[in-house]
């Protein structure tokens, strides 16, 4: 082979100014990602973001090795150091998902892995090769980023990053040839005669996959490789494969309802949804709560009621006094008593996001005694006020309560005809539905109702809300004003029950007014009276609310609320009764991650009203709750503490023993290895004397390093065991007769040794035995290092 | 399989009984309170070297090279190198003989069995490449008549490292005819007053030198040590080191294949002086501060670790 001439390995490490640029191009890129990553996100946050994560690898930097010799790969341990940055986000994502809420799709972690590599790679950039393959990541990033993102700080990003990657391209070049100048009187040619080439096996590796790769695409065609990449991509779309945290795509509900790929269906544009045929609201209430009955009269007729005769006189009755808008109290038993797990209605909804969570469909005012009459429409103070961008309709008070401690999101996928309500949360602060951004789409239904304007809700779309959580230690402070005499909300039956009065003064007396008084009642009606569905009223029973509250205790969750809704109105709060659907989270699906709504969770409940117009859930069933404000961060992982703590306790002797063994495995792993080799050893000695020696200082080898005594790959044995027991070895010994054996043993080639195999191994057995893990720490305790 | 006792008798006998024995008793003797160098000289004579003794002016340099050339009972030479000193006045040179009418041939210095050659580096580079042929190939050419030298002839060179004035430093090519390059310094301070003792009622302040060793005793044990044997993987280590020396950014000359058979033949002195029938790595790298020093060029910038630097990066074979 002929004689290869090389310099002498004088190459210098990176320059600082391709280093500096390498940053900037990373920090163009991150930036980049993080705009594509969230694009709703405030721009300073993202560009901030990203000059975090690359501040930090400069810093990083600062403090990174520098190799003695730039040629050579960077050691190992650097690689593992970014082999573990790497794998970072894929660690993180369950703990952010877990305990924020929140993720990224696995694509976005992929990006993001890069990224962090790419930092990685910068961080050890005084390797060439580190700062070509942090360039490479940069360039992957940008390129990721321009294919996804819209924001067109996108665009400005890559024109600068153009420009600066046409300097970068240009440095490095420089840099990879300065390694080959030398200073002139430094200049010495050396003569290697290299040993036989090696054959490029990595080379011929990746040659020989590329071809196969090529062939096997040309062999089954675009399409199928297309397919088979797809079914790679978690997104909530064609795949079949539903990933919440998924970015949307083909065929993904919230691309339908944009309406903004030719390829999706586009629900929001077509008026198959307008006619339907499925039954109504009321149909659904007789089927769950029974058909109702009139009462048998024993006492002299009612007197009418004055107003309503009045209305009924004069005009055409209201579209909420027609005779079909009223809820009566008086029922039969439900045919189909309710069941837990009677749940096979196809869902109306379904919901994304925390629950309990209460839908309001229907809102009543009226009450005579015996049923609820349904309260007027369009009948509110709050404005519907589309934001600038976004896509989102705000709903403004003219008076907001103080009483909100933090929003929550929701999002509601509408999966089933019902009529042209749009599902919403209480305290509703602002909605979204897809791309609609006219209010004219929209209107009032009874106060704090939401309903499509002119038409049905399609289904298929999704709509986002962001509504406001009670505080309860807030609403202590909020006032409830006393309502005017005859306004809306307010009536009582004029044949109340003097005993109903009675006992809400009673339940009441002790609390002061406002918020204390009804959550007084609240607790009071939860706790004493028993939640029956199949409870009914006697046929000739004209007071079925006095009935519940003195004689049975029992009732369906109706009679709960409108206990409630009579309770609180006598003593003088604004209140109604609403019925709508209650989102239990026992109902959660962890497989599709949402909580469908079906008929069977038609539920009813009152309300107060407070001063802003808004209406506050008051919850009178005992086992339904009102969604509080989410724990914060350490409550949750103080939770979670407790949770595994509890786990803990109900496991305390299999996890005792478990890590008592684990423990005791790890405390003694040394001797326990080495138990492990001496009888390795014993059953094994070797086939010939050599053998025997070389076993044996292999666990003198590792006992030395155990013992803080490292052999080093430059010592021969006999040199280390010498220098790291130092004066420990009296002549003669039998670790000194195992020294010269290792010579010979190793270097002695064919020569006959001057011991026999028996000696050897007796030798070998007392060097065993007699030099344990414990002599090895005695010994060289104190002694400076081979 | 070889025979052993052929080579080297058994562990715990004395190989060089009245010979290397004596050798180092007597080198010891001359030289106080360095037996480490007495060993690296044993080696080197054994391995049939040349070595280069460097250091300041005083240390023995020139008392060890005669205590060698007493107990290997050979014939002792010794040249002054001056800037004016000529070639023939190291290899000789011929006269014409009145009486015969021929040419007749003086044989000079190297014709002895232990040249000294002090201060080796204040002669002229034409002078200093004389020795060249007489320590590589052991015969002198002189009026194209080719003389062979002594079997045992041995040179120990001295140079000063600190006067530079007026010196001519031994270039590459002479430097690499050398085994080993030497350095003495100063003895311990036990070792001083033990010197400072024996001076006492010395008129002439040298220690008595006697024969210890015939010739061909010596021709003997240099046979022997030929012999030590050196496994394969002790030759892939020395190949590999050899190859890191060349290598290495702040070597400037690497070590050649002739500097490589030296330290081969000079870990095989080394292991015979151990009682030892067979090289280790341990004697590689005991032998290799000497043999490498003299012959690796360094850049100005090296530092001293470059040597161990090389001997830590090449894993030994175990």
């Amino acid at each position: 082979m002929a004689p290869d001439m090389i310099a002498p390995d004088t190459s210098p490490s990176t320059p600082p100014l391709t280093r500096h640029v390498t940053l900037a191009l990373l920090l163009l890129a991150s930036s980049a990602t993080e705009i594509a990553a969230v694009e709703t996100r405030p721009l300073p946050i993202s560009v901030g973001l990203a000059a975090l994560w690359v501040g930090l690898a400069a810093l990083g930097a600062r403090f990174a090795p520098t190799p003695a010799r730039t040629r050579r790969l960077p050691y190992l341990a650097l690689l593992f150091v970014v082999i573990v940055l790497s794998a970072a986000p894929f660690l993180v994502e369950p703990l952010r998902r877990s305990w924020f809420g929140v993720g990224y799709p696995l694509e976005l972690q992929l990006v993001f892995a890069l990224r962090n590599l790419g930092l990685g790679f910068v961080v050890f950039a005084s390797w060439p090769s580190c700062v070509r393959l942090a360039g490479v990541a940069s360039l992957f990033l940008m390129l990721f980023s321009v294919t996804i993102a819209a924001h067109p700080v996108v665009r400005i990003f890559l024109g600068i990053y153009c420009a600066l990657g046409s300097i970068w391209l240009m440095l490095v070049y420089w840099t990879g040839l300065r390694r080959y100048f030398v200073a002139s009187d430094a200049t010495v040619k050396l003569e290697i005669q290299g040993g036989p080439e090696r054959w490029p096996w990595l080379a011929t590796c990746v040659v020989v996959g590329a071809v196969a790769a090529i062939l096997a695409l040309v062999a089954v065609g675009p399409e199928r490789v297309a397919r088979i990449a797809w079914e790679w991509l978690p997104t909530s779309g064609g795949t079949g494969a539903f990933d919440p945290y998924a970015r949307g795509g083909v065929n993904d509900g919230d691309d339908e309802t944009k309406g903004n790929d030719p390829r999706s269906t586009g629900m929001t544009q077509t008026d198959m949804f307008l006619e339907s045929p499925l039954p109504s609201l009321y149909d659904v209430i007789n089927d769950l709560y029974g058909e109702p009955f009139k009462p048998k009269e024993r006492a002299p007729a009612l007197p009418l009621d004055i107003r309503s005769k009045a209305n009924e006189s004069q005009k055409p009755p209201a579209d909420n006094l027609r005779p079909n808008r009223e809820f009566p109290t008086t029922r039969k038993s439900p045919s189909a008593p309710r069941e837990p797990g009677d749940r096979k209605a196809r869902a109306l909804f379904e919901v994304q996001g925390r629950t309990p969570l209460h839908v309001r469909v229907v809102a009543f005012d009226t009450f005579d005694g015996v049923s609820w009459r349904e309260a007027p429409v369009n009948m509110t103070s709050c404005l519907f006020i589309a934001e600038p961008v976004g896509h989102w309709i705000q709903l403004r008070d003219t008076r907001p309560d103080a009483i909100f401690a933090a929003t929550e999101a929701h999002q509601f996928k509408i999966t089933g005809s019902n009529g042209a309500l749009l599902p919403t949360p209480p305290h509703l602060a602002r909605f979204r539905v897809g791309r609609v951004d006219k209010t004219e789409f929209f209107c009032w239904g009874q106060d704090r109702i939401i309903l499509m304007a002119r038409r049905e809700t399609p289904t298929g779309i999704v709509v986002e809300t962001e509504s406001q959580l009670v505080d309860a230690n807030l609403l202590i402070c909020a006032g409830f004003s006393v309502p005017r005499e005859g306004i809306l909300f307010a009536g009582l039956p004029n044949n109340l029950n003097p005993k109903i009065a009675a006992l809400a003064q009673e339940w009441a007396d002790p609390y002061p007014r406002g918020w204390p008084q009804i959550a007084a009642i609240q607790e009071r009606l939860r706790a004493d009276l028993v939640l029956d569905w199949t409870a009914r009223v006697p046929d000739d029973c004209g007071d079925p609310l006095g009935h519940f509250l003195f004689d049975s205790g029992r009732g369906p969750d109706y009679q709960f609320a409108t206990a409630a809704a009579v309770l609180l109105r006598s003593l003088g709060y604004t209140t109604r009764l609403v019925s709508g659907f209650y989102v239990a989270p026992e109902n959660y699906d962890p497989q599709s991650r949402h909580t469908p709504v079906v008929h069977e969770d038609l539920h009813f409940w009152a309300e107060v009203r407070l001063p802003s117009g808004d209406w506050l859930i008051v919850e009178p069933t005992p086992g339904y709750d009102v969604l509080q404000p989410g724990p914060s961060i350490f409550a949750r992982v103080w939770e979670s503490i407790l949770d595994c703590l509890v786990w803990a306790s109900g496991h305390a002797i299999e996890l005792t023993l478990g890590l008592v063994a684990v423990g005791s495995l790890l405390w003694w792993r040394r001797e326990f290895l080495e138990a492990a080799a001496r009888t390795f050893l014993r059953v094994f000695p070797g086939p010939n004397w050599q053998a025997c020696v070389r076993r044996v200082l292999w666990l003198l080898e590792w006992r030395g390093g155990w013992a803080g005594r490292p052999r080093r790959s430059c010592q021969t044995f006999p040199a280390w065991i010498r220098g790291a027991l130092a004066m420990s070895i009296a002549p003669n010994s039998e670790i000194d007769q195992l020294l010269l054996m290792a010579d010979w043993a190793a270097y002695a080639n064919d020569l006959a040794p001057p011991w026999s195999a028996t000696h050897v191994r007796d030798i070998c057995g007392q060097v065993v035995d007699r030099w344990p893990l414990s002599r090895w720490r005695n010994e060289t305790r104190g002694k400076p290092g081979a | 399989m070889n025979e052993v006792s052929s080579i080297l008798p058994r562990q715990g006998q004395k190989v060089e009984s009245g010979g290397i024995a004596d050798l180092r008793s007597l080198l010891n003797r001359a030289l106080r309170g360095k037996p480490g160098v007495i060993e690296q000289v044993l080696a080197c004579l054994l391995a049939r070297g040349h070595l280069l003794v460097e250091d300041l002016p005083g240390l023995g340099k020139t008392t060890l090279a005669k205590a060698v050339a007493h107990g290997i009972g050979g014939r002792f030479a010794r040249v002054q190198c001056t800037p004016d000193l000529l070639p023939g006045d190291i290899t000789g040179f011929s006269v014409f003989n009145q009486k015969t009418r021929e040419f007749e041939f003086l044989p000079g210095p190297v014709f002895a069995d232990v040249l000294l050659a002090d201060e080796i580096n204040r002669t002229t580079p034409r002078t200093q490449s004389a020795l060249l042929e007489a320590m590589a190939e052991r015969q002198a050419t002189v009026d194209n008549v080719c003389h062979t030298l002594a079997p045992t002839f041995f040179v120990i060179a001295t140079q000063n490292p600190v006067e530079h004035h007026g010196t001519y430093p031994l270039p590459e090519a002479q430097l690499d005819r050398f085994a080993m390059k030497l350095s003495i310094g100063y003895p311990e301070r036990d070792d001083e007053v033990e010197l400072l003792a024996c001076a006492i009622g010395d008129l002439t302040n040298s220690p008595e030198l006697s024969q210890v060793l015939e010739r061909e005793e010596l021709i003997g044990l240099q046979e022997r040590v030929a012999q030590i044997a050196v496994s394969a993987n002790v030759r892939t280590y020395l190949a590999d080191l050899a190859r890191a020396t060349r290598a290495h950014r702040q070597v400037t000359l690497g070590l050649s294949p002739r500097g490589l058979l030296i330290w081969q033949r000079v870990a095989q002195a080394w292991a015979f002086l151990k009682h030892r029938p067979f090289v280790t790595p341990d004697d590689v790298q005991q032998v290799a501060l000497p043999v490498l020093s003299v012959r690796l060029g360094l850049a100005p910038d090296a530092t001293g670790g470059v040597l161990k630097q090389i001997l830590e990066s090449v894993p030994v074979p175990v």
